[in-house]
């Protein structure tokens, strides 16, 4: 109450009369605050249920997160609030002679990355400078982090600022203790929800949510409804099934707009962070796994997703190829530039996507500037679906001529991605660590072949694109 | 002469003139384009035998299984995926061997041979290999049968026919004017050594390392430095389709199967510059055939 504060600092003392009529005024305000808070739900502002739930995270970094469920009490400062949580979990701390931690279960301090304790403010961490003058209750959301400061600590909101903890434990909603009941409004959501062990609890997806196969067959089957399409939700279908949380794609803003929507109708929504690169993918898959009450299971995938990453990207090494991803093989087409999940992909296997420079994120390109960039590898995402040697000259035979005059063309380093493979590399969800290894493989044949002969990828790929993976470490 | 003598000679004419042409390719071995090759396929734990033809390995593979009643299925890199609907084991994998006389077989993938060009006569092998990874690092079992074919040996002295050591050897006319001998190996070296095997002649070769297949003596005759910086020695060529050619490597890096025909001249030449000088062809080989 901002107003009521300001008024108070400013009424003189002894001033009986105009105290009298402050004090009316006062009643008023206090009426119309009633009034506002009265009406917040109907006019969305309010945050979710969930939001009142307390917990705290532990963030050990390198993407290895643990939430405790745990009511804050009293007499509970910011140390207290973590033995409380280390001893559910049974974890040791150790702490230096000054008071702050050293280490919890084992992991110690780095140079440049220490144990502090980190409040949300808004959708912010903030760094708590003395943790014994935190009053725990008065957070929702306490985190001690591993780390070297607020932005590398794991998100505690979502991309909107919303708390994504405890709307399930284990699948089960806390609201209706029933099985949880999820929507996803994209095909990436709808991957990261599976590969944390959401499928059982998805009831709806977009049109073209297609992986694991399984969601297909779900839909085909009627056990998963249709909600609409990618930049299209329909929030009557969405309400109609009645779902326990909707996750969006925070990097689009329709879904961001129908987010705020349905949480006005009271049903919760997580909406993710927009993928610009591999590290806000983890983010997501630990939002997504918390969200439904596996956030254990964020940190095997994670782990997986990492290893394989680093895997792939050590073998390929940084053999700085000048790679001109397309999405299709139009004269004039459009490609990724800056903060984009592609360039930042490209660059983990030791690629260099030439429209890295541009500030947009996807946009349309002339042939003169592709000319002018003269990639050494040109990636072709095909929406048209082929599977053989045929196909593949047929597109190589209908480039342009000036995309001709490129090395990638001259030496034969044309590759088209259609159907699954194409999926890959237009959907910032788990299966980027597979997108990673193809295209290591493509720019680092060489390296990969010192390993294993046969270890090669085709100038075409598409549903069978898994036949040429070798390196993806198990999520779960 | 009427006028059906003369169709006849014109018929005649045309019939020598065609059939000379034919003869011709023959000799050149130009009288098809395609080439062919040796495959070798693993089925039911034994190797057999086929034969294909075509301008990439792809090709070579696809018509030596057609030809042969067997499909060949495979991914889009080339890798083998299923051989007659049989696709590998665990711990197992189709594979694609091809046949070098020096090295033996060499793991290839027809994503990196399906443009190289094809050479007349090489062998590959479709094996079914078991795979094995150390450390990060995979390898595929090799076919345990080596390729071999039959070579002949044309044996010449321009020199040196009236050596002791060669006096047992046919008479000195046959020696000036030539002979021939056939062995069978996987390489050329080791078909020279089993043709001089079977004829009793005595040979001292390098039978291994980078000088597989140099004679030290052949026929108790070594190299000989002889005045003028000339060598007397065994000049050797193989016949390319279409001459005799100088050999740049020693026998060990040939591969009978791409080349029958070697020719081997006791002579004294100047280094570097050897002139065959030879007046016979594979076609007049007791082994000919086109």
């Amino acid at each position: 109450m901002p107003a009521y504060l300001s008024l108070r600092r400013t009424v003189p003392v002894g001033h009986r009369d105009t105290m009298r009529s402050v004090q009316i005024k006062y009643v008023v305000s206090a009426s119309i605050a009633v009034l506002i808070l009265a009406s917040l739900p109907a006019v969305g502002l309010t945050t979710a249920s969930a939001d009142d739930n307390q917990g705290m995270m532990i963030d050990f970094g390198y993407w290895n997160t643990v939430w405790i469920d745990m009511s804050f009490s009293d007499d509970m400062d910011g140390y207290s609030a973590l033995e409380t949580a280390c001893h559910i979990k049974g974890y040791d701390i150790i702490y230096l002679d000054d008071g702050s931690v050293y280490s919890i279960d084992g992991q110690t301090n780095l140079t440049g990355i220490s144990w502090a304790l980190y409040s949300i403010r808004g959708s912010e961490w903030m760094l708590e400078a003395d943790p014994s003058e935190v009053k725990a209750t008065g957070h929702s959301l306490l985190c001690w982090a591993r780390s070297s400061g607020e932005e590398a600590v794991m998100p505690g909101t979502d991309s909107t600022g919303y708390s994504y903890y405890n709307y399930a434990v284990k699948g089960v909603s806390l609201q209706s203790g029933e099985k949880l009941r999820v929507v996803s409004l994209a095909p990436s959501v709808t991957e990261t929800l599976c590969s944390v062990s959401g499928i059982d609890y998805i009831i709806g997806t977009d049109l073209y949510s297609n992986y694991p196969e399984k969601i297909s067959e779900l839909k085909e089957n009627g056990h998963i409804s249709v909600v609409g399409g990618y930049t299209d939700p329909n929030y009557e279908w969405i309400i109609k099934i009645c779902p326990d949380v909707v996750f969006c794609d925070g990097g689009t803003g329709e879904h961001v707009s129908i987010a705020d929507k349905l949480r006005k109708s009271g049903i919760n929504c997580v909406v993710l962070y927009d993928c610009k690169d591999i590290e806000t993918l983890y983010s997501n898959i630990w939002i997504t796994a918390s969200s439904i009450g596996f956030s254990e299971n964020a940190n095997s995938v994670i782990y997986g997703l990492r290893k394989t990453m680093d895997v792939v990207s050590g073998i390929s090494g940084d053999i700085g190829k000048r790679v001109f991803v397309s999405l299709s093989a139009d004269p004039s087409p459009w490609t990724s530039g800056s903060d984009t999940f592609m360039t930042d992909v490209l660059s983990s296997v030791g690629g260099y996507n030439v429209f890295s420079s541009q500030s947009s994120s996807w946009f349309m390109v002339s042939k003169e500037q592709i000319y002018a960039k003269q990639p050494d590898v040109i990636i072709i995402i095909s929406s048209s679906p082929f599977a053989d040697l045929e196909g593949y000259q047929s597109i190589i035979d209908g480039i342009d001529p000036v995309w001709k005059e490129t090395p990638a063309f001259r030496n034969g380093e044309v590759y088209v991605f259609s159907e699954s493979a194409g999926d890959i590399l237009s959907r910032p969800g788990p299966r980027l660590s597979e997108a990673a290894e193809i295209l290591a493989k493509i720019l680092n044949q060489e390296a990969f072949a010192s390993f294993d002969p046969l270890d090669t990828v085709p100038k075409y790929l598409g549903d069978d694109y898994q036949e040429y993976l070798s390196y993806q470490a198990a999520l779960l | 002469m009427d006028k059906k003598m003369i169709t006849a000679i014109a018929v005649i004419g045309v019939m020598v003139i065609t059939g000379g042409a034919y003869v011709a390719m023959a000799m050149t071995g130009t009288e098809s384009s395609v080439p062919t090759a040796g495959v070798m396929m693993y089925t039911d734990g034994t190797y057999v035998e086929l034969e294909g033809a075509g301008d990439t390995v792809r090709e070579v593979l696809e018509d030596a299984l057609v030809r042969g009643g067997h499909t060949l299925e495979m991914l889009s890199n080339g890798n083998i995926s299923a051989v007659d609907g049989s696709a590998a084991g665990p711990e197992e994998a189709w594979t694609l061997f091809q046949w070098l006389p020096k090295t033996g077989w060499k793991l290839i993938t027809i994503g990196s041979a399906a443009d190289a060009s094809l050479e007349s006569g090489t062998t590959y092998c479709i094996n079914m290999s078991s795979v094995t990874t150390v450390e990060g690092k995979t390898t595929y079992s090799l076919p345990y049968e080596e390729p071999t074919a039959v070579c002949w040996f044309y044996i010449v002295f321009k020199a040196d026919y009236d050596a002791v050591s060669v006096l047992g050897i046919y008479t000195e006319s046959e020696r000036r004017s030539g002979f021939w001998i056939s062995g069978e190996g996987s390489n050329v070296a080791y078909a020279f050594k089993d043709a001089c095997s079977k004829t009793g002649f005595d040979l001292n070769m390098q039978e291994s390392g980078d000088l597989l297949g140099w004679l030290n003596s052949f026929l108790g005759l070594e190299d000989v430095k002889v005045p003028g910086s000339l060598w007397q020695y065994w000049s050797q060529f193989h016949w390319d389709g279409d001459s005799w050619e100088y050999n740049d490597f020693t026998m060990g890096y040939y591969d009978p199967g791409v080349n029958g025909y070697f020719a081997l001249v006791r002579q004294t030449t100047e280094e570097n510059n050897a002139n065959a000088g030879i007046f016979v062809t594979p076609e007049d080989c007791p082994g000919w055939s086109s």
